[in-house]
């Protein structure tokens, strides 16, 4: 469309006020006067029901240049379109019967082109603000409760979240019926498409509102490409720069995040097909793919977002005794350089650590301490003591005794039997003792964490241990495990022809010779250069720089071709 | 969580809150010497104590050696009670570590496409560039065991790799500074403005300390063998928060704290009588002026009378078994090492320290990347990794945070010349990588991406705030609850920002 045109179809919108406005006041005068009793004078009348005819005509000419160049296709479009010439043919009859003063013909059209011109407006108003504009500030009060299943809101660049938007909303995993294009782009679409090229305006003849739609596409051509997924102009003229008049949405508009730019093009690097699951959830890309294309902007690895927990998981609530302990009893164990405070604000468990004064406590000093306070503890730290069994038997009298560290004290077998059968107890820290009998450490119901690095345990002691259902046991003897797998030596660099097919990284690289061309000692088999698109081994750093600097001159060196 | 409390509740108007610590402290001022001059033999050390306590719990009685106590507590029961945070001050690279490329190997000194630069800013160091040459890392990556496929890490760090089933790797952090001070400030106090309380003194503040003997926040420095920036005393400060919560530096040499022994002549007993002296003074001075200041000075000198005695066993490594020294590797036995620093840090956290601060100086590597990385990453890779085995086996690591990172990542293009052999990386804060160990984090996970250059995040940016509010989170915290009012303002480590992030957590 010419821009000329175009810009008299723009002017539409501010063009429509007018016979509004002036059929208002003209009805109004007439009210007023026939209220009075009084005529209006003949050529105020006249003079502005031509007015009115005029710019209605104006408004319909332009308003069906506008209607093209907007691509509106509604029922409430044509509703619009049809009531407006409506009024124009009115209007004009008015005028005519004004003209001859054919006072009856004049006011019976007046009348009706007020009842077409209040139809034609809403019709319009509708087109722009939509139907339910009015109503909503009510309807939405009634709603809000309702979660609603779009993006709240258009995320920021630092938080790519709409694209897995669906399943953060949902709490849960997709169920398998909703496809990927569902999950991922149609949101989308949705947010940043759809009122362009949706069910009220069809720019460009494109609809993006049905599969079947975009694949038909529009005035150029389908929007997907079943062929080659990734050329689709969906995709393609989302990647132009702003400023290109092709890219889309129009840079007046709110522009999609990367994040959804990407899951964009995850879904049409997956195929682009509407109906496929989406793909499992796999948060580590595989790194051992290696560039295809040899364009300045590589296909950038599309990871699969990280999935994420919608909130954290709330933890058991743990029983807790009555009341606190006495206010005296907590005291004294400050005063003696004792760390004691409930495990949290509002709890009545608290946590016991004797770290400041620790290598001087042993049984009769701790457990005069302790004695008042035993039902209250829940984690209990007695490392580098010199407590024995006393101490030991008074967790029996400890019930929600959670976390016990005796690491590096005096205990012994007969010592630790006393903790037997204790049924709170779920990490016990005996690192640095002389324990050996795994007995009484079997009889521990909720003991989950077991830490016994350094003890007596015997391999098959261990061994029962392990065997034990829940239990993670830790003796320190893990060894350091070994890599998985190791990528090829890098390349350092490519030299030569850049258009010579070079081996991909990823590959094995076998190196085409053996000795160094620069010094004539056997390579490194990390020291690679790729030459000529073939790869040469070197012996050093030095002479790999002594090579890339000049490598015409040792390439007789190498084996032919 | 409604019945959470916060850490501050209706504070009274300032200038009433004045008046009622003048009435407050008259009061306590005037009984507990009325009791002294009773019982006559009290010392005025365990007055102080008493009057201390009475000002947080006033149901308690205490001594003179009487910790301070935690001002209010978690928020709710933690999975982790300490943190040992290992910052790499300079910003080591991404690239050459954790951020493995393999996209990259055949674009060597390609110009770095401005799709991807997008017209961010750059330092001055390397804006004036003429091109952007992409250096891809010279190291080689293997593919280690963790609880998902696999975690990719760099042939630098073969022993932190090899603890990748512990480790929460966090590639896609990201920060707003670009420069070393404004970077490691914010990721220390949340904000780039130097004056708030680093992450330790809040810690301090909300938990309050497990060890009365030793300070609840203490910092350990390791020299740098890289290109080395300023390292600020006020990165462990206190910032508005009372100043026994600003972080306690122990030195790198022989002797972590000096004059630790009584000049000769001098007994404990007179020491016990000069601080019952100066306390005195220091106390009425307290009543007259009302500075809390004074209050802070008094407990610092009772903590230096305690850390004479708790110091030189803590310092003292004789204990430790051969085996556990080797596994921190040979520079163990040299003060000031980051092996023995890390020693320190896991004989500190099992003496309750809250927070020990760790900093490895000398990551800025501008130039000559490689032969530095390689040194850099030679005197961290076994300690550290020691430092989580150790402290694993000794059942530690389940509630204890240990932390790794620097301030920004760094830049996948050379600034200066790009050879096969040699490269330098500038400043990089649109993403970098950090990994957490223990105290509810995630074990064996790696979380968020970057681009096929290490220079956008494209999957799950994670935010300085996101962090903290997530570790605070781990130490039972609600990070929008910990408040502290300052000149009629409150403040929060995470100021207006932070999320607790569900995916980094157990």
């Amino acid at each position: 469309m010419e821009p000329l045109v175009q810009f008299i179809g723009r002017l539409h919108p501010m063009l429509v006020h007018a016979p509004i406005g002036i059929l208002i006041g003209l009805v109004s005068l007439e009210i007023l006067y026939k209220f009075h009793k009084q005529t209006l004078d003949h050529s105020v009348r006249f003079i502005l029901i031509l007015l009115a005819t005029a710019s209605s005509i104006a408004s319909i000419a332009t308003g069906l240049i506008f209607r093209d160049d907007e691509g509106y296709s509604s029922l409430t479009a044509d509703l619009h379109q049809w009531f407006g010439i409506g009024l124009g043919v009115v209007l004009i009859i008015s005028c005519i019967a004004a003209g001859k003063r054919k006072l009856v013909g004049y006011a019976i059209t007046l009348c009706l082109s007020a009842g077409l011109i209040t139809a034609a407006g809403h019709f319009g108003a509708s087109l722009t603000h939509g139907a339910d504009f009015l109503t909503e500030p009510f309807a939405s009060k009634k709603t809000t409760s309702a979660p609603t299943p779009t993006p709240t809101s258009p995320t920021t660049s630092n938080s790519p979240e709409t694209a897995t938007h669906a399943s953060t909303d949902t709490n849960s995993t997709p169920p398998a019926t909703i496809s990927q294009f569902e999950l991922t782009v149609a949101p989308i679409l949705e947010n940043h498409c759809i009122s362009c090229h949706g069910p009220t305006k069809v720019k460009g003849n494109l609809r993006l509102d049905s599969p079947e739609a975009m694949l038909a596409g529009g005035e150029h051509g389908p929007a997907i490409l079943t062929a080659a997924p990734l050329d689709s102009p969906i995709l393609t003229r989302l990647l132009l720069p702003l400023d290109d008049e092709d890219h889309m949405p129009p840079d007046s508009r709110q522009q999609p995040t990367d994040a959804e730019i990407q899951a964009i093009r995850a879904w049409l690097a997956a195929g682009g097909s509407f109906t496929a699951p989406p793909p499992a959830q796999n948060p580590q890309a595989t790194p051992a793919a290696a560039p295809t294309s040899s364009s300045a902007t590589p296909a950038s690895s599309t990871p699969t977002p990280t999935p994420k927990p919608a909130a954290i998981a709330p933890r058991p609530k743990r029983p807790e005794p009555a009341s606190h302990p006495e206010a005296s009893a907590i005291a004294a164990l400050r005063a003696a350089l004792i760390h004691i405070a409930p495990i949290a604000q509002n709890s009545t468990l608290y946590e016991v650590d004797v770290a400041a004064i620790a290598p001087t406590m042993d049984d009769a000093a701790i457990d005069k301490l302790l004695i008042p306070i035993l039902t209250n503890i829940s984690d209990l730290n007695l490392a580098r003591t010199k407590i024995g069994q006393p101490t030991i038997a008074l967790t029996a009298r400890m019930p929600h005794l959670r976390k016990l560290d005796l690491s590096g004290t005096p205990i012994d077998d007969a010592a630790i039997a006393a903790i037997a059968n204790h049924k709170s107890l779920e990490s016990l820290t005996i690192t640095r003792t002389s324990i050996s009998d795994p007995a009484p450490l079997l009889t521990l119901p909720a003991l989950t964490n077991l830490y016994c690095w350094n003890t007596k345990l015997s391999e098959d002691s261990l061994s029962t241990l392990r065997a034990r259902p829940g239990l993670t046991l830790n003796s320190g003897s893990r060894p350091a495990p070994a890599a998985l797998e190791t990528e090829p030596p890098p390349v350092l660099a490519r030299v030569g022809d850049a258009a010579a097919p070079g081996p991909s990284a990823a590959q094995s690289l076998k190196p085409i010779n053996t000795m160094c061309p620069v010094s004539g000692k056997p390579i490194d088999a990390s020291k690679l250069v790729v030459y000529q698109g073939r790869v040469v081994g070197l012996c050093c750093e030095h002479c790999a720089e002594a090579f890339l600097a000049d490598p015409a001159k040792y390439a007789d060196k190498l084996p032919k071709p | 969580m409604s019945d959470l409390r916060p850490h501050t509740t209706n504070l009274p108007h300032p200038v009433e809150e004045h008046y009622l610590d003048l009435t407050r402290r008259r009061f306590f001022s005037l009984s507990t010497q009325t009791l002294a001059a009773g019982l006559g033999t009290l010392a005025l050390g365990s007055l102080l104590g008493a009057k201390a306590a009475a000002a947080t719990d006033p149901s308690s009685q205490a001594t003179p050696t009487q910790p301070p106590l935690p001002l209010l507590g978690p928020n709710f029961a933690p999975r982790a009670k300490r943190v040992i945070y290992l910052h790499m001050e300079g910003a080591p690279s991404q690239l050459d570590l954790f951020d493995y490329k393999p996209q990259l190997r055949g674009r060597y000194g390609e110009d770095l496409p401005e799709s991807i630069r997008k017209g961010q800013r750059l330092t001055t160091m390397t804006s004036g560039q003429s091109k952007f040459p992409v250096a891809p890392s010279l190291f080689r990556f293997s593919r280690y065991a963790n609880n998902q496929d696999g975690a990719w890490v760099s042939e630098l760090l073969p022993y932190t790799a090899a603890m990748s089933h512990e480790i929460c790797y966090i590639r896609s952090m990201h920060t707003e500074a670009i420069n070393h001070e404004p970077g490691i400030t914010f990721v220390q106090t949340g904000n780039q403005q130097p004056g708030r309380p680093s992450f330790g003194s809040w810690v301090s503040y909300g938990l309050g300390s497990m060890n009365a003997n030793l300070p609840t926040f203490v910092v350990l420095i390791t020299q740098g063998l890289g290109n080395m920036q300023a390292l600020s005393a006020r990165f462990w400060g206190s910032g508005f928060l009372p100043s026994e919560h600003q972080g306690c530096r122990l030195r790198s040499g022989d002797d972590p704290v000096l004059f630790l022994r009584d000049p000769e002549g001098i007994t404990r007993a007179d020491r016990r009588r000069m601080l019952d002296l100066v306390g005195e003074l220091n106390h009425q001075e307290m009543n007259e002026s009302l500075d809390p200041e004074i209050r802070t000075r008094i407990a610092q000198y009772e903590m230096a009378y305690r850390m004479q005695m708790s110091v030189p066993e803590l310092t003292d490594f004789s204990d430790e078994d051969e085996e556990t020294l080797n596994l921190y590797g040979p520079e163990v036995k040299k003060p000031g090492s980051f092996a023995a620093n890390c020693l320190l840090a896991r004989r500190l956290s099992e003496r309750g320290v809250r927070f020990v601060q760790l900093y490895m100086r000398g990551w800025d590597q501008h130039n000559n990347l490689p032969a530095e990385m390689r040194a850099q990453c030679k005197a961290v890779d076994q300690p550290q990794a020691a430092l989580l085995a150790d402290l694993r086996r000794r059942g530690m690591l389940d509630d204890t945070l240990v932390i790794w990172g620097g301030e920004f990542g760094r830049t996948v293009y050379s600034q200066g010349v790009l050879t096969p052999t040699n490269y330098g990386r500038d400043h990089h804060p649109r993403c970098f990588s950090m990994w957490v160990a223990g105290g509810g984090f995630k074990p064996g996970i790696t979380i968020g991406a970057t681009d096929d250059y290490s220079y956008n995040i494209i999957d799950n940016p994670v935010d300085v705030h996101d962090l903290h509010a997530t570790l605070l989170h781990c130490l039972g915290i609600e990070h929008t609850r910990m408040i502290f009012r300052h000149q009629g303002r409150d403040f929060r480590l995470t100021d207006v920002f932070g999320k607790v992030r569900p995916e980094l957590i157990i």
